[in-house]
């Protein structure tokens, strides 16, 4: 069973591998990144529809999966909308329809994040760990959330306000706050797959936790090559982004994947025995 | 991040049922015989696929203490639907409401 959930795991590796190769033998052109974002992303969304398939509409799970598919969705449609030269502007749309564009996509990603991590808590289920555990998650997300996300959000903030207005620094400071909150939830997303550590269920949620870790660290590099011009910059920054969709991609497929097995599930015990 | 609780550590929350029942009689009539599993061990072996060994015992523990007011390991045939019902809202967030019946058919049927 694990090896099949293995082989999705390693669904974003060999995807973030081909990027990577794409960009070294092809260069760093708008319309490779283009494609490589618009492929990656429309497989995030299939992936979310397809998981959300598995499940009936009353069901939690369907709500969560539903909306990340509607986080990768958006930008699959404006990047389809603008073309390879387009960014968060969408043609002749007036600056609140543009706002509002790039909200509702931060929107849909941090709900999604947040109804997973609560459909453990909805479950009956409870975090659990040390003290020394709890404060290293805090310390994680400090360092890495707040060392990371801060920094790269300022640095957007202030280009915005310079830039006056729907800039690609205001899309990108929507973008980055919208991770950092996502980030957060990363914590408790990591803590649940350790839990469900040796069930199936560790997969989905694992890759959940490793997709929005990467989310960040995408608005950092992708920060660091608009302000450093760095192609070199704007190509990690695109195999992250292949990274973080398609491990929510696999995730996913891996949710899908636990539901069909639950539904054929044998329970191999048999009656116990026991004295009456 | 933090490392796995032990599962003696892994708390549960809202059981679906009332935690003040009174605790049926415990008799060495319902313990397992050498060799034999009990009751708990079976549910919790059947949920370990999903939410692994650890939480799976502890689920089945703490269940068992707030819904029946026993041990896993004293779990009689008669408290069975009564800790299934319990375990429906867990499985059929996690796993979707057709799947989670299925898992707690096959349950019922084992434990019969």
């Amino acid at each position: 069973m694990s090896t099949r959930y293995g082989r999705l795991a390693a669904i974003p590796v060999a995807g973030a591998a081909a990027v990577a190769a794409l960009a070294a033998v092809t260069g760093r052109e708008h319309e490779l990144w283009f494609t490589t974002q618009l492929v990656a992303q429309s497989l995030a969304t299939a992936g979310c529809l397809v998981a959300a398939a598995a499940f009936e509409r009353r069901d939690f799970m369907f709500r969560a999966w539903i909306l990340s598919a509607v986080s990768f969705l958006l930008p699959v449609v404006n990047k389809l909308t603008t073309g390879p030269h387009g960014d968060w502007l969408l043609g002749p749309g007036g600056r609140a329809l543009q706002v509002g564009y790039i909200l509702a996509v931060n929107v849909a990603a941090v709900g999604s994040a947040l109804l997973f991590v609560g459909a453990f808590f909805r479950a009956g289920l409870a975090l659990t760990g040390s003290r020394v555990e709890d404060a290293l998650d805090v310390a994680a997300v400090l360092v890495v959330g707040l060392g990371l996300g801060v920094p790269t959000l300022l640095r957007d903030g202030a280009d915005a306000l310079v830039a006056g207005g729907a800039s690609q620094a205001f899309f990108d400071a929507v973008s980055v706050a919208g991770d950092i909150v996502c980030f957060v939830l990363v914590a408790p997303l990591f803590r649940i797959a350790r839990q469900f550590r040796g069930g199936a269920l560790q997969w989905p949620w694992g890759l959940l936790a490793a997709s929005n870790l990467c989310w960040l660290f995408y608005d950092a590099a992708a920060t660091g090559a608009r302000v450093a011009h760095s192609g070199a910059l704007r190509a990690v920054s695109e195999v992250v982004l292949a990274l973080a969709s398609l491990c929510a991609l696999s995730a996913a497929l891996a949710h899908r994947q636990v539901v069909a097995e639950s539904r054929s599930a044998r329970t191999p015990a048999g009656p116990p025995s026991v004295t009456r | 991040m933090s490392a796995l609780a032990p599962a003696e550590a892994c708390a549960v929350t809202k059981p679906s049922h009332g935690a003040s029942l009174p605790a049926p009689p415990r008799g060495s009539r319902l313990r397992a015989v050498p060799g034999g599993r009990s009751r708990g061990d079976v549910i919790a072996t059947a949920l370990a696929r999903w939410i692994g060994p650890d939480t799976a015992r502890a689920v089945v523990r703490t269940f068992s203490d707030r819904v029946l007011g026993m041990r896993p390991d004293e779990i009689r045939p008669e408290d069975v639907p009564r800790l299934l019902d319990a375990l429906r809202p867990m499985l059929r967030t996690l796993l979707g409401q057709g799947p989670a019946e299925h898992v707690l058919a096959e349950l019922e049927e084992a434990l019969r």
